[in-house]
């Protein structure tokens, strides 16, 4: 750490000074002073010189002796006030320069662990995912330049953010463009076909089987027209995230809700564990969550499979459990499946998981996810109950 | 060095007590104002007025004088009577005892214990102002008390020493509530 200004230090030293010499002078007068004042009273001037005039009280003039015992008594009168007076200041000074003294201690006390709470506050900040936060510089404390150093880190950290954001969404859409060429193209080889194929009976003339072959055209390009469709319409929905409307809701029940349509045609159990406090969230999204990871344990399961939801909350924290009894996924499987359109599935348009991806870390969740191959399939979402004011700033 | 800190600690305490006893605020306690035969009869006793530095000083010889004064208002505070006096003690270096001059008496009280002429110094004893209250209109008025210690001229240091600091430099004061003639009147 590094030492406090030059002002400061020696305002440290000023106030040390006076503590010390209010002391000094506090036990050096008050000493001094007491021995004197009992080496004065050792004398024992009045008494002898009292019990002197009774021995001789033929011959000594009375009033003279009163005058004479008069002065011994105001001299050790004044003696005793002196003493007192000087006690008096010397203690009065003694508090006065402690006062100075720890007045000065508490305001460095005070300079000192303000940048630190602000500090900390700022960390605070970070850890929520808030870059534009930057600590107020302070010259005279000792840790400014830890300050300096925060701040610089915290704007490295928020221009690698902005980078990596931009070189991740150069990448998706490059991804995207090449999936959706693909996925557009693949319906085109039907349709071309099944035109070509119509074009031919068409000039040959053959009405049965044109009429047959007109129908089956049909229903190809319908089907693919759809899957164009479907493909299209996902495509929207992972582009255009809605706005977030977050608000506390009863969890228990919307998951009740969410899988009960589910049960008619799986085994599905649901198990809370600990009461659960109002979940902070987009309920729509969150449904959308479960809807997701629901519909991939369905298509995961064979005959006699089953789901189990576990819904938790411990240390602040909510931990949500979708268990299945699946097929489950290979290790590159489980690496690739919250990538954007990746798919194990037929008809998949690979896109789900990654929405899930995406709305759990608006919510500044978690998603983690434990597979074997043919042991099933477990997701675990957890949320941390983050202070909702930070968390609101951060949708923002 | 531990005897040394707890000795200093000690002296502190002490030093720091007795800075906080210096000051003094003498109250007058068990007044009783009556009237009789176009007099006014005043006793009191002033209180919490001594520490040990004046009981040094009460002993040390000097003459120490206390000065009294009682005033009458009127409903508008207007002073319609007043009697001055003191009370002036000191110790016979000599005899060891203390003389006492009561000057509303105009004489002198021999005493051979401080406690005891301390007491009689601080004391009002039955003192009387002569006035006829019955003029005063609609018979209601108050009664003052005030005690002020004088300072004292020490030849060993060549000054006066003020003795009312001892007293938070103010003297002692005693307003009556509002008094009604026939209430007080015996």
């Amino acid at each position: 750490m590094k030492l406090p200004s030059f002002k400061v230090q020696i305002l440290v030293i000023i106030a040390l000074l006076l503590l010390i010499s209010g002391y000094i002078t506090h036990a050096f007068f008050i000493n001094s002073f007491r021995d004197y004042e009992k080496d004065m009273n050792s004398f024992d001037l009045y008494k002898k010189t009292h019990n002197f005039y009774l021995d001789n009280k033929d011959v000594i003039d009375k009033e003279e002796m009163r005058d004479i015992l008069q002065s011994i008594n105001q001299s050790e009168l004044t003696t005793y006030l002196f003493e007192r007076r000087m006690t008096q200041i010397s203690t009065s000074y003694l508090i006065v320069s402690s006062i100075i003294f720890f007045l000065i201690f508490f305001v460095l006390l005070h300079v000192l662990s303000r940048p630190l709470i602000r500090l900390r506050k700022a960390t605070k900040k970070v850890r929520a995912g808030d870059l534009n936060v930057r600590v107020k510089e302070n010259r005279i404390s000792p840790i400014n330049h830890l300050i300096v150093s925060f701040n610089e880190m915290v704007k490295e950290l928020e221009a690698n953010r902005d980078k990596l954001l931009k070189a991740e969404k150069d990448m998706m859409w490059r991804e995207m463009a090449q999936v959706v060429a693909h996925e557009i193209k693949n319906p085109l080889t039907p349709l071309q076909l099944s035109i070509e194929r119509l074009e031919i009976k068409y000039e040959k003339c053959d009405n049965e089987n044109f009429n047959k072959t007109f129908a089956e055209s049909l229903s190809v390009i319908h089907e693919e027209i759809d899957n164009l469709k479907h493909l299209v319409q996902e495509f929207s929905r992972f582009a255009r995230m809605p706005s977030s409307n977050y608000e506390f809701y009863d969890i228990h029940s919307q998951v009740q809700e969410i899988i009960k349509p589910y049960k008619e045609s799986a085994n599905i159990y649901l198990e809370i564990k600990n009461s659960l406090p109002k979940f902070y969230g987009d309920k729509l999204q969150i449904k959308q969550v479960f809807v997701n990871l629901l519909q991939n344990a369905m298509d995961a399961l064979d005959k006699n499979g089953k789901i189990f939801v576990k819904l938790n909350y411990e240390d602040n924290k909510f931990m949500f459990t979708i268990r299945d009894t699946g097929k489950g996924l290979s290790k590159q499987e489980k690496s690739e499946i919250f990538r954007p359109y990746y798919t194990t599935k037929e008809k998949g348009t690979g896109l789900g998981l990654a929405i899930v991806r995406r709305i759990i870390k608006q919510h500044q969740g978690e998603i983690k996810v434990n597979s074997k191959k043919g042991a099933g399939t477990v997701f675990v979402l957890t949320f941390t109950e983050h202070d909702k004011k930070l968390f609101n700033d951060n949708q923002d | 060095m531990f005897s040394t800190i707890s000795k200093s600690i000690a002296t502190l305490a002490v030093a720091i007590g007795a800075l906080l006893q210096t000051n003094l605020s003498p109250v007058f306690n068990e007044v009783q104002i009556d009237y009789t035969y176009d007099k006014l009869i005043c006793s009191a006793k002033l209180k919490e007025c001594f520490n040990s530095d004046l009981d040094k000083i009460l002993i040390s010889g000097e003459k120490i004088r206390i000065d009294y004064l009682i005033q009458i208002l009127d409903k508008e505070k207007e002073v319609v009577a007043e009697k001055k006096f003191f009370h002036e003690m000191s110790y016979d270096l000599i005899d060891k005892k203390f003389v006492l001059f009561l000057s509303e008496k105009e004489k002198y009280e021999i005493f051979l214990q401080l406690e005891e002429v301390k007491n009689r110094f601080t004391t009002l004893q039955s003192i009387i102002i002569s006035k006829d209250l019955q003029d005063i209109e609609s018979d209601n008025f108050f009664v003052i008390l005030i005690a002020k210690l004088t300072p004292i001229y020490m030849d060993s240091i060549g000054k006066e020493f003020d003795l009312l600091k001892y007293w938070n430099n103010k003297p002692a004061k005693f307003l009556s509530n509002r008094l009604e003639l026939k209430e007080i009147t015996r």
